[in-house]
């Protein structure tokens, strides 16, 4: 954390972006969304913006399968999804969710870190009865190594982590799956500015890899600095999409309250 | 070279197992010791085999109640399974029916039984504890509405051989229990199902959120659990040549025992095979120890208590200092 060069801290460069869409959202609700739609485009960092509580967490637990929908027809590559999908078959189409609630919701605490980054991926070292432990170990080191984790030992319980650590096994514990669209939900709450400025350098990279991002934060400078284009929502609804050079600390605060 | 590795892989994997087990097998030498020094026949190869004859049916409920516990819940009517299993058993054993489908229908049963809990937990937000609590005692009662109080006596060769029989020179229930602890390791160490058991009960929202189906595991160790106690009930009443409707009175309780003495965490998520093992045992040994010395047997309940109580409080206190430092 100490001696470390904030200068350059937000690194987006927004030349990633291609006229494919990937994910088309149309009319989505659920008990607290109501008819949202948008577009995410290859390479895209897509911010969803607004005041908490006004439903984009609760926007992507509905488009992941999580949440019950109401209604809403969802493109993802080209392919209209059935209306009644799990996370599970999400997952299996290349869509990844990193949740807010790190605690409650994204790692097992009781668990080795080992354990926790390869949990979505034992379909690449585990069929039937055939364990592959030396494969599982590969996996484990390629993305510690490429997320710079800072672990011990792979067999110590992940919550003896520095929260930044924690977010990195959860989030590469998503990039072993090797996702088309990635959701990061408030990524870098709660972690120091080493672990957050690591974070922005991997989002950048994996667009540039062709990977599409949505990113939900309270953060206005990071939204702004970090988004391709951003969405605002208010009471469940979408009230602005932002293109990168409309999107500043007022415009976006001024769509958040339009109730 | 290739030997070298696995003998370096074996070492490894004792030294993994003595270290998180350190203290209940310490617990076991101390207490086989005592008990050899006390009572002579205690090392003797018949009583060896008598004691893992007496664990087996306890193992088979502890197997089960591991998974159970690592998934997060906690299974209750397993002993009430085994007395309704018996009497339902006992029954078809006097009746023409053949002794293959006998064992087939009860199998069946004891899974269904599982696949009712499983069902109702899964589903709903119903606490695993209540529910299979209330399942015992409606077990227990459908046992006793089926012989009116009485016991079966059962004198059908081929099913009392399922659990006195032989196969080369080891009982059978021996048998099972070694068929059944390698299952269940492999299950758990060795495959996608058992790491989804240890994610619902290591977080039951994030296994949701990482595409688990946490309501398939739940089900699965609820009928595994009904399934183990209809193995225990068919050997238990096997043994005792009746089928009794007090059977298996309390077996819960000893399996419970069984895994926390093992290391198994009623929190769900942590657990092992292995652990649990060493606490059949302990709890086998003990009852045997004591009835070899004499001990009076309201003593040897309360004794009982006491040890669980003590090897629990030990663990407690290593974790404590893990936790410090």
């Amino acid at each position: 954390m100490v001696g470390r060069n904030l200068g350059n801290y937000y690194v987006r460069e927004h030349s990633h972006v291609s006229d494919d869409v990937v994910l088309h959202v149309e009319g989505l609700s659920s008990r607290k969304v109501h008819g949202v739609s948008f577009d995410l485009h290859r390479g895209e960092i897509l911010g969803l913006g607004g005041l908490v509580g006004c439903g984009r967490t609760e926007t992507m637990l509905a488009l992941f399968g999580i949440d019950r929908r109401t209604e809403g027809t969802i493109v993802l590559n080209g392919k209209q999804l059935p209306g009644d999908y799990t996370p599970a078959d999400l997952i299996a189409e290349g869509v990844a969710l990193v949740p807010e609630d790190r605690r409650g919701e994204g790692l097992f605490p009781v668990m080795s870190v080992e354990y926790n980054l390869t949990l979505k991926v034992l379909k690449q070292f585990m069929s039937g009865l055939s364990y592959r432990k030396d494969r599982e170990d590969a996996v484990y080191d390629k993305f510690v190594q490429e997320l710079s984790i800072k672990v011990p030992t792979r067999g110590m319980a992940i919550s003896s982590l520095s929260g930044g650590n924690q977010q990195k096994v959860i989030i590469a514990s998503w990039l072993a799956s090797s996702p088309s669209v990635l959701i990061l939900d408030e990524p870098t709450r709660g972690i120091d500015v080493g672990a957050k400025s690591e974070i922005y350098l991997m989002m950048n990279a994996l667009t540039a890899q062709g990977v599409s991002i949505i990113m939900i934060s309270s953060e206005l400078p990071e939204l702004i600095h970090m988004s391709d284009r951003v969405a605002v929502m208010c009471d469940g609804r979408i009230t602005a999409i932002l293109e990168q050079n409309e999107a500043s600390q007022e415009t976006i605060m001024q769509h958040a309250v339009r109730y | 070279m290739q030997n070298k590795q696995l003998v370096n892989k074996f070492k490894t994997g004792c030294a993994n197992y003595i270290r998180r087990n350190g203290g209940i097998l310490i617990g076991l030498l101390v207490m086989c010791v005592v008990i050899s020094i006390v009572s002579p026949i205690f090392l003797t190869e018949r009583n060896i085999m008598n004691v893992l004859r007496q664990i087996s049916s306890n193992f088979f409920l502890a197997t089960s109640m591991t998974l159970v516990m690592i998934s997060g819940g906690i299974d209750l009517s397993v002993g009430s399974i085994i007395a309704v299993i018996g009497v339902v058993g006992g029954n078809l054993a006097q009746s023409p029916v053949p002794i293959v489908f006998a064992v087939l229908l009860t199998l069946m049963l004891g899974t269904g039984f599982g696949a009712v809990n499983g069902f109702i937990i899964s589903r709903t937000t119903l606490s695993p504890f209540i529910v299979t609590l209330a399942m015992m005692s409606i077990l227990r009662g459908i046992a006793y509405i089926i012989t009116k109080g009485t016991t079966v006596r059962i004198d059908n060769g081929a099913y009392i051989a399922l659990g006195t029989g032989y196969v080369l020179g080891i009982p059978l229930p021996v048998l099972y229990m070694i068929l059944i602890f390698i299952a269940a390791y492999v299950l758990l160490n060795r495959t996608a199902l058992g790491r989804h058991i240890f994610a619902v009960g290591g977080n039951a929202r994030a296994a949701i959120y990482s595409g688990i189906k946490t309501r398939r595991v739940q089900m699965f160790v609820y009928i595994m659990s009904g399934l183990m106690s209809a193995m225990a009930g068919i050997v238990l009443s096997a043994r005792s040549y009746s089928g009794n409707p007090i059977a298996g009175n309390g077996a819960e309780m000893d399996a419970i025992a069984a895994c926390a003495l093992g290391g198994v965490s009623l929190a769900g998520g942590i657990g092992s095979v292995g652990g649990m093992f060493l606490g059949t045992l302990i709890i086998g040994i003990l009852s045997n120890g004591l009835n070899l010395m004499g001990v009076d047997s309201f003593w040897q309940t309360t004794l009982k208590g006491v040890i669980i109580l003590a090897a629990v409080y030990i663990d407690y206190l290593k974790g404590l200092k893990t936790i410090s430092k």
